[in-house]
Formats: structure tokens, sequence, C-alpha cells
């Protein structure tokens, strides 16, 4: 495993040190956490005193589409399963 | 994005890419009906009319904000073809709901992680997968059930193999699982076994997830009949993708 895998991964099993933070390619951790569809849990669990200021603004920007992406799906599907349990209709998300 | 609501607290920490549901083919017209009064409209028709074996009815479409937003009504949930027993029935009688919204039940949502997460999407988007599970873990499962179910549909080996990885990240397995290693196929096993975490961890490009995903499929298929399906099914595949680039370029 590479510096930004075993970082990933520390941080998933919550047993993170400092150490873990050296050597980091931020832009590949991204994509990393990215690929992996947890950016948001991952952005939660970093040590934001370990990463420069440019890194957590290119999660903070990242996260902000992610949010805005879910609450429009959110709204969305809400209105439409109320219409569908009007009707009578069964669905299964 | 229900399952969000249910097992993240807070939802907005998981990325949500589209709404996918699961419909009873006799209501698909009033479903289809009542999302193209809140605006949403059919798309890719032409695409979907060549599929073969769709699992899917056509992607429903809505701009909203400058977001596409986008429905996948499914109509199966394993394609092309079903060498699990996965059985649909069973899903639809053990449903439970949350804020009028129906869900799986809790046993058959952490069977279906498991089984989107190794064989649906062949391990992209796995620790998603893994996430959903430690969470849902929290809930209250009923374990007999869950042991009963993954023998029931066929999903032994494929759920040992993630109650191991999810051993391996999160220190505590899904109870009872283990006890069902000696009815599992050791060929099956080893085959998943082969995916250690260092292995499913690298980002893979789309060619390679896609060609893996044909290599699990046919590994999975039973017999000449499914295995042939699949092979029709990635043909026609193919075949339809390379249309639709061709046509793109021409619109450009």
């Amino acid at each position: 495993m590479n510096s930004e895998e075993r970082l990933f991964i520390a941080l998933i099993k919550g047993n993170v040190t400092a150490k873990d933070y050296e050597n980091i390619d931020w832009n590949e951790f991204i994509k990393l956490a990215y690929y992996h569809r947890i950016t948001g849990f991952i952005a939660k669990k970093l040590n934001k005193k370990l990463i420069s200021e440019k890194t957590i603004k290119q999660i903070n920007k990242l996260n902000k589409i992610i949010i805005s992406k879910n609450l429009i799906l959110n709204n969305e599907m809400i209105s439409l399963f109320k219409e569908f349990k009007k009707k009578e209709l069964n669905l299964l998300q | 994005m229900a399952l969000n609501n249910f097992i993240y607290p807070e939802s907005f920490l998981r990325v949500s890419s589209d709404i996918d549901f699961l419909i009873k083919e006799k209501e698909y017209s009033e479903i289809k009906k009542t999302t193209e009064k809140k605006g949403f409209k059919e798309s890719n028709f032409w695409l979907w009319e060549k599929q073969l074996f769709y699992h899917h009815y056509p992607i429903l479409e809505k701009n909203v904000n400058g977001l596409n937003c986008m429905i996948e009504p499914h109509k199966e949930l394993i394609f092309p073809v079903n060498p699990f027993e996965i059985d649909l029935k069973e899903i639809w009688r053990d449903r439970i709901e949350i804020n009028d919204i129906f869900i799986p039940s809790i046993e058959d949502s952490l069977i279906l992680t498991a089984l989107s997460s190794v064989y649906q999407h062949n391990f992209y988007g796995m620790f998603e997968g893994l996430i959903d599970a430690k969470n849902l873990m929290k809930k209250n499962i009923n374990y007999t059930k869950l042991k009963e179910k993954t023998e029931k549909y066929n999903v032994i080996e494929i759920m040992i193999y993630f109650n191991e990885l999810i051993k391996e990240i999160f220190g505590n397995g899904i109870k009872g699982i283990k006890e069902l290693e000696e009815k599992a196929d050791k060929k099956k096993l080893d085959y998943l076994k082969e995916k250690s975490l260092e292995k499913i961890i690298k980002i893979q490009d789309k060619k390679e997830i896609d060609s893996e995903i044909i290599k699990n499929r046919f590994y999975w298929a039973k017999g000449i009949k499914q295995k042939t399906k699949v092979l029709i099914f990635v043909l026609n595949h193919k075949l339809l993708s390379a249309v639709w680039k061709i046509r793109k370029r021409k619109k450009i």
C-alpha cells in the first residue's frame, strides 16, 4: 500500500497517527476518497491541523458539491415518494 | 437515498449520484405519469429500446438548479442474469417503512450491500459498502433470519468474504456468518479471497473496471445458458456504447 492508501485505511479504522499524514500526495488522496465514494466520511475524520489550507479548501469545495447534490436529490425523492404513497404505488428504495 | 437517511446520522456524508428504486412492472406506467407531473422526462429512450435484457426502465431526468437529477426505475436487482437465488418476492414482503419510503429489511439490506459491492460493481465503491454495512450492524439485526436468507439466496461465499473484510477493517464481523463456512464452496471462496484489501483499495480506470465486471459476471454465471446471456449482454452493450459515442461526436 502507498502512503495515501495507508492514511485512508487508518482513517476508516480510526487508528490514525500523525505519522500517517507524512508524504501524502493530497490530490491522489482526494481522488482515492472520491473513487471509493466516501469523501464526506473521510473529510470528517481528517485532522485539519495536519493539512495545508489549500487542501482543506479543495476538500470543502468537493464536499459542498456533494452536499448540494444530496439535498436536491433528497428533496426530489421526498416529494415523489409522497405522491407515490397517495396513489398507493409500491416502490422499494 | 432512503438508506442514506436511515443509516447515516448525517446523510450528507454519503455520495449520491441518482435516485434508484425497484418497481413492480404493472405499476410502471402510473409511476412514470407521476414523475412526469413532477417535471421528469424519459431520456436515452433510443438507447434503452435497443438494450437486451434491460434491468431498468428508461432513465427519467429533470434539471434542478443546473443539476441533472436522474431516476433509475429498476425492474431487477441483479442483472443480466441472477446466478444467486435472490427472492424479490421475499424482499418486497419483508420491506420496512422509513418516513413514507419503503426500503428492504435490515437483513436484506446487508445482503444486497454485499452483493452490490462484491458482484454487481466488482469492488468499485467497496468502502462505501463496508461503511454502510458497519452502520447497518448498529441496527436491530435478526441474525437467525440473516443466516437463513444468506443460505436461501445462495450468497454464502459472498457474505463470508464481505464479513472478513468488515472484520479486517472494523474488528468485529457480522454475528453467525463465519459459522456458514462449512457450507461454502471452497473454490468460490478462494476466488473471492484473491481480492485482498491491498488489491481492492487501488484506483482502477473505467476500462479495467469494465473488464473486471465482465470477468466476474462470467465467473458467477451458472451453466451455458447464463454465460451466453452474459456474453450477448456485453456485446450488445459494447455495440450500443460505440454507436452512442459516434452519434455524440457527430452532434458536436
